[in-house]
């Protein structure tokens, strides 16, 4: 038995003791709890015999409402996961811990949790708040890929309105894949040199670096709207690099101070509805072939824009999707494109009872001619028990964000239960 | 939305209670406007909280899945808000919808799902597709929408229960909700004493009834008497979904938080 196993069996030996104590606790109607047991085992499409996964999660869930205002959610999960990266890796977290409070027009949420904001599917522009897990791309569903952050979270409604204030002291960031793995996303450096890598540097933890969110949302006529504001740090790490000699050079992964200005809406039509998502950012730090930028980067002004649509054809769901982001600036010494744009397309429709859950989401990058293709199907069981099976195909030029995973075509089996 | 499954609220002095129940003798065909404006009145009432269970049945009558939902349903000047939980089995707790009607053809409806963690919004003028896998249609939740249906009085009939039913035609007035609802006509079988639509069927653009609703039973809850339990059977398909209510309170005070978005993405 692997000692990542051996880890796990323990970690959910550790789970199962907190499942016992639910159930001891289950007649009392302050407690609830839910466990949530899932297994996913990916194959490789080009060589059949290659397992690239086998992940293993068993969440439990709390909830405690006790005879005060006051709410309690927490979350642990222990985690056994094979074949992703080189070593395999088991983990106990307590992933969500929110104590909350709900009044008649404020509600206040503090602990680690996740915040969502947003209406697009498949690429994030608004979903800012929460770095990510993309040890697997994001092939994950974000709910799970996010990394829930201690947080103060405040709303109030005024009228019909919410006004959401978020004190996030803090400061994590994407956790990306290790050299080696199948999702490794190597730094971009020049052809033909040594490279050495220092530690990222996080910036601790104290008030001066702690990050702000402020979020408004309302409805106008038919239409609902947020503005949303964002004073954080960059989520992705920099490689800011120096040169060591003309043939090497050192890599300082960093974080950097970011400002984000965003508005999102939806709007029903007919039998559509009409969403948008839009992103300023004064902040976003892009290589370039300047000897005199600092660590080979240069601060950029830059814009995104997402719009959707979700449309009813009888019980299928067809949602297509643009995405662009532009630097508002052109700046001839950029490594990279100047703007890059995406159209996805969703397709789902749910049947015999809700029990066959089929989807098809399929993204384009427009300027590259990269593309991400996920069919999946879900059978559910008795209410409780969930069949899957989804295949990601990459396909498009090794340079480009899908194109670079074009060997890693897969299909993952899962099995979910939940109680 | 305003669920007929709520109950009749009964607003009727004595002595018009006495004059409805002579109805039947007086009356074989009434005014079909004026029957379905005191229907509506007496089932709509301005709060509601029920505790639901709702049994999805496949084609050879075997029970699929069994879910428990809570409803809450707040009349408001210019609106109806119908906020739906669903508690039971695991793999949908946590999922709600949030439907506004503005007495339009298009309501404004908000699902959460736990999965994604986010509210998303839904077309209301889709009302006829499934209503999350069961025989229901968005559409059929309903009330009697007369800003958007004409009404024709049909024969009174026996129905159910020895009873007698005023029947009542009703077809699409507007554009807009010929384009949005996938019934030529719903004929409402109203029982003369309660005024409770006990029976409902369902004709789609072909002139097919391709679905019935039937109330199993109605039982007194305070000064209402409301269903106990309702089934919906699609003549096409032979499935059935039956809605049990396990409990209800009618009228009693109702925080707008129960109704919120906010409520919504609680889990």
């Amino acid at each position: 038995m692997p000692l990542g196993l051996r880890h796990f069996v323990c970690l959910g030996t550790l789970l199962w003791f907190g499942i016992g104590l639910g159930a001891a606790c289950a007649g009392d109607d302050h407690y609830h709890w839910r466990y949530r047991l899932q297994h996913r085992h990916g194959q490789d499409l080009h060589h059949a015999r290659e397992a690239v996964l086998n992940d293993t999660l068993l969440d439990l869930q709390l909830k405690y409402h006790g005879d005060t205002n006051w709410q309690l959610d927490a979350l642990a999960r222990a985690r056994y996961e094979d074949r992703l990266e080189p070593d395999s890796e088991s983990k106990l977290e307590l992933r969500e811990f929110i104590l909350s409070r709900e009044a008649d027009d404020y509600s206040l949420k503090l602990g680690r949790q996740q915040v969502v904001w947003g209406k697009t599917d498949g690429l994030r522009l608004l979903d800012v708040i929460n770095p990510l897990e993309l040890r697997e791309f994001i092939l994950v569903r974000y709910s799970d890929s996010r990394i829930p952050l201690w947080m103060v979270n405040a709303l109030w409604y005024p009228g019909d309105d919410t006004v959401q204030a978020l004190v996030i002291p803090d400061i994590r960031h994407h956790r990306l894949a290790d050299p080696g793995s199948r999702f490794y996303i190597a730094p971009s450096v020049p052809a033909g040199m040594g490279v050495s890598s220092r530690a990222l540097e996080t910036p601790p933890t104290n008030l001066n670096n702690t990050q702000y969110a402020l979020k408004w949302a309302g409805q106008r006529g038919a239409w609902e709207l947020t503005l949303n504001a964002f004073y954080g740090w960059t989520q992705a790490p920099i490689y800011f690099y120096h040169l060591l000699s003309p043939t090497s050079l050192e890599l300082q992964p960093a974080l950097r101070r970011q400002r984000l200005l965003g508005a999102s809406g939806d709007r029903p039509f007919g039998r559509s509805v009409f969403r948008f998502e839009t992103v300023y950012t004064p902040d976003d730090y892009r290589a370039v072939n300047d000897p005199t930028a600092v660590g080979g980067f240069r601060r950029q002004r830059r814009l995104s824009l997402a719009l959707g649509l979700d449309w009813y054809w009888g019980e299928w769901l067809i949602s297509p999707q643009w995405f662009q982001q532009r630097l508002i600036q052109p700046d001839p010494q950029l490594q990279g494109p100047q703007s890059e744009s995406y159209t996805s397309l969703l397709i789902h429709r749910k049947l015999m009872q809700d029990r066959l859950e089929l989807e098809i989401f399929y993204l384009y990058g427009n300027s590259n001619g990269d593309r991400w293709f996920a069919p999946s199907l879900h059978y559910q069981i008795a209410g409780r028990y969930t069949l899957g099976l989804k295949a990601d195909l990459f396909q498009g030029p090794a340079n480009s964000l899908f194109g670079q995973f074009d060997n890693n075509d897969r299909i993952l089996f899962s099995l979910e239960a939940q109680f | 939305m305003k669920s007929r499954m709520h109950c009749l609220r009964s607003r009727l002095s004595p002595g018009l209670v006495l004059l409805f129940s002579l109805a039947p003798l007086w009356a074989a065909t009434p005014d079909a406007d004026n029957l379905i404006r005191r229907s509506d009145q007496a089932i709509k009432p301005h709060t509601t909280y029920e505790k639901v269970q709702m049994d999805l049945y496949d084609e050879q009558g075997r029970l699929e899945q069994s879910r428990t939902l809570e409803i809450y349903f707040k009349q408001y000047p210019d609106h109806d808000v119908t906020l739906q939980k669903f508690l039971d089995p695991p793999i949908i707790q946590g999922s709600g919808l949030r439907i506004v009607d503005q007495h339009t053809a298009a309501n404004d409806i908000w699902m959460y799902l736990p999965t994604t963690r986010r509210i998303r919004r839904i077309a209301g003028a889709q009302k006829s597709n499934h209503y999350m896998g069961t025989e229901f249609s968005y559409e059929d939740f309903e009330d009697y929408q007369p800003q958007s249906h004409h009404f024709q009085s049909l024969e009174t009939q026996d129905c159910v229960r020895d009873k007698r039913c005023f029947r009542v035609a009703a077809t699409p007035a507007t554009e807009a909700e010929r384009q949005a609802s996938s019934y030529s006509k719903k004929i409402y079988w109203i029982e003369t004493e309660s005024l409770y639509p006990v029976r409902v069927d369902y004709v789609d653009h072909q002139g097919k009834t391709v679905k019935r609703l039937q109330v199993a039973e109605l039982a007194p809850y305070g000064q209402y008497i409301l269903p106990v339990q309702l089934s919906m059977l699609n003549l096409v398909n032979k499935r059935r979904t039956d809605i049990r209510f396990l409990e209800r309170r009618v009228d009693q005070p109702l925080k707008d938080y129960y109704l919120s978005k906010r409520y919504l993405r609680t889990e």
